[in-house]
């Protein structure tokens, strides 16, 4: 490869090898809302994910304000961040200014998410949200972007729950589901009209191959003994028009079968059949006597394939599966805890799913049943979750910073949109506990100690409502008569 | 723990070091020791406890532990020096003016990292510049680093060559931040420099903007002549540079309008929205990039600097690579024919007196003393009629001199205007 380089001058050479030269040309930014006049859209809010090459500096060039770049930049806003982190959106301009920002915002988002030690996994559907299995975006079955034959065997591996096809990631067409009609008319005027007698040629092959197979199920059927190869198969081009519009008549009729060969032909991305063909209702859109391949839906039906690689780059690790260790406690059964922000309240302007900042990204509380939720525990316990996690139902101005929790987060994923999507578990007290101690938040042993020198409270009836009662204990000795005068109590 | 004994121990040694003590300090000493976990502090060293246990009214001479602690350390360090990781030198960006880049040093890899080849946004370019421009990238020209290396060579070797012949060079650098850029240059060169406004007119009007600017005159070996010339000085015009050189001539055209009128060659530093034209040698680099202007002027006043070192040279070894200013050499006759006269006058006198004549009227001018070096002797001619002048380092702005070098002391004076150093 190399002697078929062209010859460069060196100063050419130079400037191929630059850092100017190898800055990547910025992506296209994050989607925005279909319609911005009825959302809420922030100036400031630090966009989903990056689009341009962060620069830094030694701080020595920092302080003359060399970056790099045509200009020495600003001293006033560049020195006063601690870490030099810059964004350059163009080096010069008409108005013969560098435009520049302030890179902070993605780059230490980034350093914070890789100290989760967060690995990326393949989306989960609604019904499997309460015991999900967890698939890495890196195994072999669902990282390929291509239906190479190479692929489909990985894909079609011992645990197949889908078309294999629509596994991937990355599909040519577009995703039906989340475009809109002015969208898809362009789509169907600008891409699809012109293929049309491609379509046909598609149809014919499809055709060919099925009365091959009907014709070879029916001669094994007359005579066992005729081996199948030995018939030549149906061509395409023995295919007559009348043929294909019969064929074509009968698609009509018959919608699952209609969109496979749609979809096929077009490479679309594969859209939630739950509220179509499966659903019960929609039997009658089955042919009889037909059989058909009915798979569970693909990963990204639902909320559309990722705009990025399902991990886009954040991470490598492939699963959450390794032991951390505590040097006094040993080797832990769950990961170190994340101090997280209560961003909102569940009751505040307006009453929704509160909404938890972790690390920069905003995570939403778990769908199932757990001290996050609203409701009380039935448990005896006792306790509703308005006492478990102070600030996460209404907002708690003592706060200075506002409130946090520790949050346990079990995985990610990247959403059709390019955003960062947590799956937050819920809280292991024990687990926070360790974490609290770790960064001095908490003191274990004097807590300890405080809670062993408390004297045991009495036992009372319940009468009536049951009632909270913290530091209650049961079982101790006075309680079972051994203590002396705790009869008389009763 | 052992973080404080280790203290209590250096601290009793320095304390020790500043024999005599005084009551109050063994006091704190004592107190420092007691501090301690109960660790028997090792006080290895005799003198320190003879130091400590000193009666404070007859102090005893102790050695000074300090100096031979660092002595040791000294040793210690210059023996570990080469021992472990090498420390490499990383860059500064002061290293352009410690150690400042001569023309010898321009590489492009030199050029490519101050940022010499970033010009403007593709839009704001003058199509003159086409001929260095290499492409377009990230929306900017990008200045081929071949052009600029050569054409900041050829500034150098104009540089240099100015230098050698005497002339007067003068730095311009006006925007924020290119102070101490050609101040540098200035030095090295031995010119002048101007970061502040250049007053229009100063070269087209001098004689209104820069009256009774000090000048004197130097001979070929820049020493000053003395005040022998002062009658000259005072009807002497402002001097024009010889060469200027403009960091940013966006902003200076017309100090290069009027530089053209007065037929002086300039050296600019041309990014790809100036016109290259208004300037006689153009570099085409980065102006923007402080990094870029310091490697340029440093390079272009290193070439000066070698230049004023080979006329010194050549000055030493008997040979002047100037000519005296026509004005000088015209005063210069105009003395020797009042010397000539008064001469006479006095002869005639004498003769009269001896005779019985009365006095001359010319004797009334004064005469130049006859103790001058630089007088009765026949200036050489000048070449073209114009100055070569000579610039000096410690001159701010546009102050101009007039030096006058005596070439061979035997044969001919060549004098020459230099702005007066001080002033």
């Amino acid at each position: 490869m190399a002697s078929t380089q062209r010859a460069v001058s060196p100063g050419a050479a130079l400037l191929r090898s630059s850092r100017l030269f190898s800055m990547p040309s910025p992506i296209a930014p994050p989607p925005g809302y279909m319609s911005q006049a009825t959302k809420h859209k922030s100036e400031t809010a630090t966009a989903a994910f990056p689009t341009h090459l962060t620069v830094t500096t030694p701080s020595a060039s920092r302080m003359v304000g060399d970056w790099g770049f045509k200009r020495p930049l600003p001293l006033k806003t560049t020195t006063k961040s601690t870490f030099p982190l810059v964004r350059v959106k163009k080096v010069d301009s008409i108005e013969h200014v560098t435009d520049f920002q302030s890179a902070s915002d993605h780059t230490i988002t980034l350093e914070k998410f890789r100290e989760m030690n967060m690995s990326f996994s393949v989306p989960v559907p609604k019904e499997m949200m309460l015991n999900p299995t967890l698939i890495s975006v890196f195994e072999d079955g669902r990282d390929f972007t291509t239906p190479a034959p190479s692929n489909l065997k990985g894909a079609m591996g011992p645990r197949s729950d889908g078309d294999p096809l629509k596994l991937r990631w990355k599909f040519r067409g577009p995703w039906l589901a989340g475009m809109t009609d002015g969208e898809f008319d362009r789509y169907i005027s600008k891409s699809v009209r012109a293929r049309r007698s491609e379509f046909r040629q598609f149809l014919r092959e499809r055709l060919a191959a099925q009365k091959t197979a009907d014709r070879n199920s029916s001669i094994a059927e007359q005579d066992l003994n005729t081996p199948q190869t030995a018939i030549p198969a149906v061509k395409a081009e023995e295919i007559t028009e009348e043929d294909l519009l019969e064929y074509t008549r009968g698609l009509r009729g018959d919608r699952h079968e209609l969109f496979n060969l749609v979809s096929k032909f077009l490479d679309l991305a594969p859209v939630s059949n739950a509220d179509s063909a499966l659903a019960p209702g929609m039997l009658g859109h089955y042919m009889p006597d037909k059989k058909y391949d009915l798979y569970r839906d693909s990963p990204y039906a639902a909320d559309g394939p990722p705009i990025t690689h399902p991990s886009a780059g954040l991470s490598y690790l492939r699963t959450q599966n390794f032991m951390e260790n505590h040097p006094l406690y040993g080797p832990q059964q769950k990961h170190a805890s994340i101090k997280a922000r209560i961003v909102t309240p569940r009751f505040g302007v307006t009453n929704q799913n509160p909404k938890i900042g972790v690390n920069g990204f905003i995570a939403n509380i778990p769908a199932v049943e757990t001290s996050f939720s609203n409701r009380r525990r039935n448990d005896s316990s006792a306790v509703s979750s308005r006492d478990a996690i102070p600030g996460l139902n209404d907002f708690d101005p003592s706060q200075l910073g506002g409130s946090k929790v520790y949050v346990q987060v079990q995985t990610a994923n990247v959403d059709a949109t390019g955003k960062v999507q947590l799956r937050l578990l819920d809280r292991d007290p024990e687990t926070d506990i360790v974490q609290k101690e770790t960064v001095g938040e908490f003191d274990t042993f004097a807590h300890a100690v405080k809670e062993a020198s408390q004297p045991t409270p009495k036992f009372q009836v319940p009468s009536g409502e049951r009632k909270y009662m913290p530091n209650r204990k049961f079982g101790s000795a006075p309680n079972y008569g051994l203590g002396g005068s705790s009869l008389r109590d009763f | 723990m052992i973080i404080r004994e280790f203290g209590v121990r250096h601290g009793r040694k320095v304390l020790a070091a500043a024999a005599p003590l005084r009551r109050g300090q063994q006091q704190c000493l004592r107190a420092l020791s007691t501090e301690t976990s109960g660790t028997p502090v090792a006080t290895a060293d005799p003198a320190v406890e003879a130091a400590l246990q000193t009666n404070p009214e007859n102090p005893s001479p102790v050695p000074s532990l300090f100096a031979r602690d660092w002595e040791t350390a000294q040793q210690l360090r210059r023996n570990l020096m080469p021992v472990g990781t090498k420390v490499e030198h990383r860059y500064s960006p002061n290293d352009v003016f410690r150690n400042p880049p001569g023309p010898k040093d321009v590489t492009l890899e030199l050029l490519m990292a101050s940022q010499a080849h970033m010009g403007h946004h593709a839009s704001v370019w003058n199509p003159a510049n086409a001929r260095y421009i290499f492409g377009i990238r990230e929306g900017i020209h990008i200045i081929s680093l071949e052009q600029t290396a050569a054409h900041l060579r050829r500034a150098a070797r104009v540089v240099e060559e100015v230098a050698y012949h005497g002339g007067l060079i003068l730095f311009v650098g006006t925007r924020p931040g290119q102070t101490q850029i050609v101040t540098q240059a200035a030095r090295l060169a031995k010119a002048c420099h101007l970061f502040t406004k250049w007053t229009p007119g100063t070269i087209t009007n001098s004689d209104k903007i820069l009256p009774g600017i000090p000048v004197e005159i130097v001979d070929e070996l820049d020493r000053p002549v003395g005040p022998a010339f002062n009658q000259h000085l005072m009807d002497r015009r402002a001097l024009v540079p010889d060469l200027v050189v403009c960091l940013n001539p966006l902003e200076n055209f017309t100090m290069l309008r009027e530089c053209s009128q007065a037929n002086v060659p300039t050296i600019g530093i041309i990014d790809t929205n100036t016109e290259p034209t208004w300037v006689t040698y153009a570099i085409p680099a980065n102006d923007d990039s402080l990094r870029c202007l310091a490697v340029i002027g440093s390079v272009l006043g290193r070439a000066g600097e070698q230049g004023q070192k080979r006329r010194m040279e050549d000055a030493k070894n008997g040979k002047v690579t100037w000519e005296t200013p026509s004005e000088i050499k015209q005063f210069m006759e105009i003395q020797q024919k009042r010397a000539r006269w008064s001469k006479r006058a006095a002869e005639e006198e004498a003769a009269a007196t001896s005779g019985g004549g009365g006095p001359n009227g010319q004797s009334s001018t004064t005469p130049p003393k006859s103790s001058d070096r630089s007088y009765g002797r026949t200036p050489s001619t000048n070449r073209d009629g114009t100055p070569i002048f000579h610039a000096d380092e410690a001159l701010a702005e546009l102050q101009m001199e007039v030096d006058l070098v005596n070439a061979e002391e035997d044969v001919s004076p060549q004098l020459r205007n230099t702005p007066r150093r001080g002033d």
